[in-house]
């Protein structure tokens, strides 16, 4: 299990991140979501270790994750918001690099990235640089990175940006049967639709606070809202969409 | 006393970093008001990014960075003319018009020579910059300029960093050399000085501009990155080839005989030189198609790239925009051989595919071994001149150490500069080892690229010295220096090499260049002092090995513990996530 508790993050006196707790359990895949600049981000970097907290404590299956991070980090998985990987090198010899400084075995390491880059249609160009790959392929890269040592935490910032059709369909498939598999998966995106479908619970952050941290369907009986989709305007959208837009058109049309 | 000088010395730089961003919009404010406002943008921004500005720290500056490069070349300058007054002033007497005449040779000639050496650097430097990559197609491709602006822009700006460094590099000596030793014709001969360093360095730019022009017009745009990446380096390496092999003949006599017609037909340096002596007046008849080769050349490179980029720049753009820069590979093998632990291995093979795939890494690691080079190509010339086997000489000695520094110091500049630092996160999620270990990787790719070859081919040139006891105590004290070099040089190092983003001003270049010349001052007088008289008594010898080796495991057992303690770290200085805007230039100003 994954706990959040009581975590801040300041900076020069600012809360990005204001006293956020939450759990996120093995076996389910939790949601987390807000709106842009709402810290989800920042809360992603500091369960990485990435980033420190500075108040607060995170634990993960009841360890604090700063009193032995390397050990840590050898259950973690994570995909980052942006796609920022090393462009001069081709995709084998960045997942190798990975791979080995994960320390797999050699031999289950290269047999892992073979396969999965066959499954994400991306072994016919496993030799070329990453420089001329598009977004989402290199979204793919990110998510075989994250799992090619078998986390039991895995950590996912935006991980449907830029995928196909039909990748985030798999992608989708993936991360439920992980959650079956006994993993913690903590996954945040703006595709409220896709965290509706396969998420057992939401964890909805709004100007760095959280405003909700329950399953969906005792979220939906609560606010007696349909969808999670008004479930979240509810909640963390202040603005009347409707209105933003036409007040756009009138400054366009001057 | 010393906080006073400390702050004089620092308000003497800031003052004159002020003085050397003042003085463009000074002198050209008002003509440079008139340009469109399109080309003034354009231009600023092409100057400013001769560095890859996504490699460096948030609060980097990179005016302050190329101030003081040129500060180091008005230094140069500054240095020879001081030399010049220091010779006419010891001098006992007038000097007599045939020393007049074989000064006057021998000065001018390293004028040129200098000149053609530094603005060939620059030119490497520049070499992709006058021509517009991805980035400026898809950022400028859909708003409304026009693609004769930006030629324009990119040309102007590379163009100002090569007029700055000619600039800086002659602004004391053309004017001291032929005011103190011109006589009645001073106004003219510097007159011909000034014009013969600018066009020869405009004959390299436009040289540049044509091949590269040709080559974008004529070649696949995939075709033409790889090929253009090769010739750069090729390039690198022919100025300090023509500068030692070729430059070095300067009496006049010689460069007329009829052994050295074709190097000095092939060599511009002499092109420029009989230019110079031309429109100084003092020609030789016999060497006017020398100063013809000169203004044929010029012409016909500025034609040529005059002709090349205006062609090939309206095909390049949709060129650039239609094809990708990169052919995904069918085929290829990702090899690993063992160099050392797993996570040792990997590092390496990182160091070595940035090093090998990045330009600008290529680029920065290239000028410390052009020097390398340079000693390589002085220690071949005298080994083609000599027959037969020769005793271990001075000369050996203070190459070889000098370019172990030089290949250690370099490589370890060219750590500072990262590739792609916000990808620097996967390493810090997958660090499950202590920082040592991260550390030794770093030792090895030192090991690896740069004390093994430079000991390879001191070996190799070893084999025409004697005695053989020499040159194998020699080989055994460049060893253990290589090895000392390297623990010197990772003193207060905690990072993998290229990960952690560059802060251009943390580090002085001018501090760092100078000091090199203190270091290279005292590797001669180390050498001269104590190796050579080492390599002729075994116990001396025995003593000299001792102390040595005994440094050297001293500061590696330094180095380690502090290694133990500490923690990798990525950024030079953390991008703040409040970005200030910085209004109040000196806070000093409200009080």
């Amino acid at each position: 299990m994954l706990e959040l508790r009581h975590v801040s993050k300041h900076y020069s006196g600012i809360p990005a991140v204001d006293d956020v707790s939450f759990a996120a359990l093995a076996g389910e895949v939790t949601g987390y979501l807000g709106p842009n600049g709402s810290g989800k981000s920042t809360t992603m970097k500091m369960i990485t270790g990435l980033l420190e907290p500075t108040f607060g404590e995170i634990f993960f299956d009841g360890i604090p994750i700063l009193a032995d991070l390397i050990a840590f980090k050898r259950r973690m998985g994570y995909v980052p918001e942006e796609p920022y990987l090393y462009h001069h090198l081709s995709e084998a010899e960045y997942l190798t690099m990975v791979s080995e400084l994960r320390d797999l075995p050699r031999n289950q390491g290269q047999e892992r990235i073979e396969g999965l880059l066959h499954l994400f249609s991306l072994h016919g160009d496993r030799h070329a640089s990453i420089q001329g790959y598009s977004k989402g392929m290199r979204q793919k890269i990110l998510l075989i990175a994250a799992l090619l040592h078998n986390p039991d935490l895995l950590l996912l910032d935006e991980p449907f940006s830029g995928l196909d059709v039909a990748s985030a369909l798999v992608l989708r498939e993936l991360i439920q049967e992980l959650a079956a598999r006994g993993k913690v998966v903590l996954f945040s995106s703006h595709e409220l639709d896709t965290v509706e479908r396969i998420s057992a619970r939401v964890v909805i952050v709004h100007k760095g606070r959280l405003v909700a941290n329950d399953e969906i369907a005792r979220l939906r009986g609560l606010m007696e809202l349909p969808t999670l989709e008004e479930i979240f305007s509810e909640l963390a959208v202040e603005q009347d969409s409707r209105s933003v837009a036409l007040q756009m058109m009138g400054l366009i049309d001057g | 006393m010393d906080d006073r000088i400390g702050n004089a010395l620092a308000d003497g730089m800031s003052w004159t970093s002020r003085q050397l961003r003042a003085a463009p919009r000074r002198i050209f404010g008002r003509w440079a008001q008139r340009l469109p406002m399109d080309f003034r943008i354009l231009y600023k921004q092409f100057l400013l990014r001769i560095l890859d500005m996504e490699a460096l720290s948030v609060e980097a500056d990179m005016v302050e960075y190329l101030a003081q490069f040129a500060g180091i070349l008005i230094f140069i300058s500054g240095i020879q003319s001081l030399g010049v007054l220091f010779v006419v002033l010891l001098h006992s007497g007038p000097f007599t018009p045939a020393e007049l005449y074989t000064m006057g040779w021998t000065a001018e000639h390293g004028i040129v020579e200098k000149m053609l050496l530094a603005a060939g650097l620059v030119v490497v430097f520049l070499w992709d910059a006058p021509f517009p990559d991805r980035r400026d197609v898809m950022v400028l491709g859909p708003l409304p300029v026009r693609p004769g602006t930006i030629l324009a822009a990119k040309v102007a700006s590379s163009a100002a960093v090569l007029g700055l460094a000619v600039l800086c590099l002659n602004w004391s000596t053309n004017f001291v050399w032929p005011g103190v030793l011109g006589g009645l014709h001073s106004p003219r001969l510097c007159l011909a000085c000034w014009l013969a360093v600018t066009l020869a360095a405009a004959f390299l730019f436009s040289t540049l501009l044509a091949v590269e022009g040709l080559g974008a017009l004529l070649l696949p745009r995939q075709v033409f990155l790889r090929l253009s990446a090769l010739g750069q380096l090729a390039a690198f390496a022919l100025f300090p080839i023509g500068y030692f092999l070729l430059g070095q003949i300067d009496s006049p006599t010689a460069m007329m005989a009829a052994e050295n017609r074709w190097t000095v037909a092939c060599w511009p340096g002499y092109w420029f030189l009989a230019l110079l002596k031309q429109v100084a007046g003092e020609l030789p008849p016999e060497m006017s198609w020398l100063a013809r080769l000169a203004w044929g050349a010029l012409a016909l490179s500025i034609i040529s790239a005059a002709a090349a980029l205006i062609a090939s720049y309206h095909r390049t753009l949709r060129r650039i925009a239609e094809q990708p820069d990169l052919e995904p590979s069918r085929s290829g093998r990702t090899w690993q051989f063992p160099l050392g632990s797993r996570l040792e291995t990997v590092l390496v093979y990182f160091s070595l595919r940035t090093l090998g795939r990045s330009r600008q890494h290529r680029i920065a690691l290239a000028f410390s071994w052009a020097l390398v080079l340079g000693l390589v190509l002085g220690m071949a010339r005298s080994w083609m001149e000599e027959r037969g086997p020769r005793p271990v000489d001075e000369s050996f000695l203070i190459y070889t150490v000098l370019m172990m520094a030089l290949a250690v110091g370099g490589m370890r500049g060219v750590f500072a500069l990262p590739i792609a630092h916000k990808a620097n996160w996967m390493l810090r999620v997958t660090q499950l080892r202590p920082t040592e270990h991260y550390l030794a990787a770093t030792r090895r790719v030192l090991l690896l690229f740069a004390v093994f070859p430079v000991w390879l081919v001191a070996m190799l040139f070893s084999l025409g010295y004697r005695p053989w006891l020499a040159v194998t105590g020699h080989l055994l004290l460049l060893a253990i220096f290589g090895l000392l070099a390297i623990e010197v040089s990772l003193i207060g190092f905690t990072k993998i090499p290229f990960t952690c983003s560059f802060l251009p001003g943390k580090t002085n270049m001018q501090y760092v260049f100078w000091g090199y010349v203190l270091g290279a001052t005292m590797i001669v007088v180390f050498v001269t002092s104590c190796e050579q008289p080492a390599l002729i008594s075994i116990t001396r010898f025995v003593v000299m090995a001792a102390l040595a080796i005994a440094a050297t495991i001293a500061l590696r057992l330094w180095n380690r513990e502090r290694e133990r303690k500490a923690e990798l770290y990525f950024e030079e200085k953390p991008e703040p996530p409040l970005i200030t805007l910085g209004l109040i230039v000196n806070p000093r100003a409200r009080i």
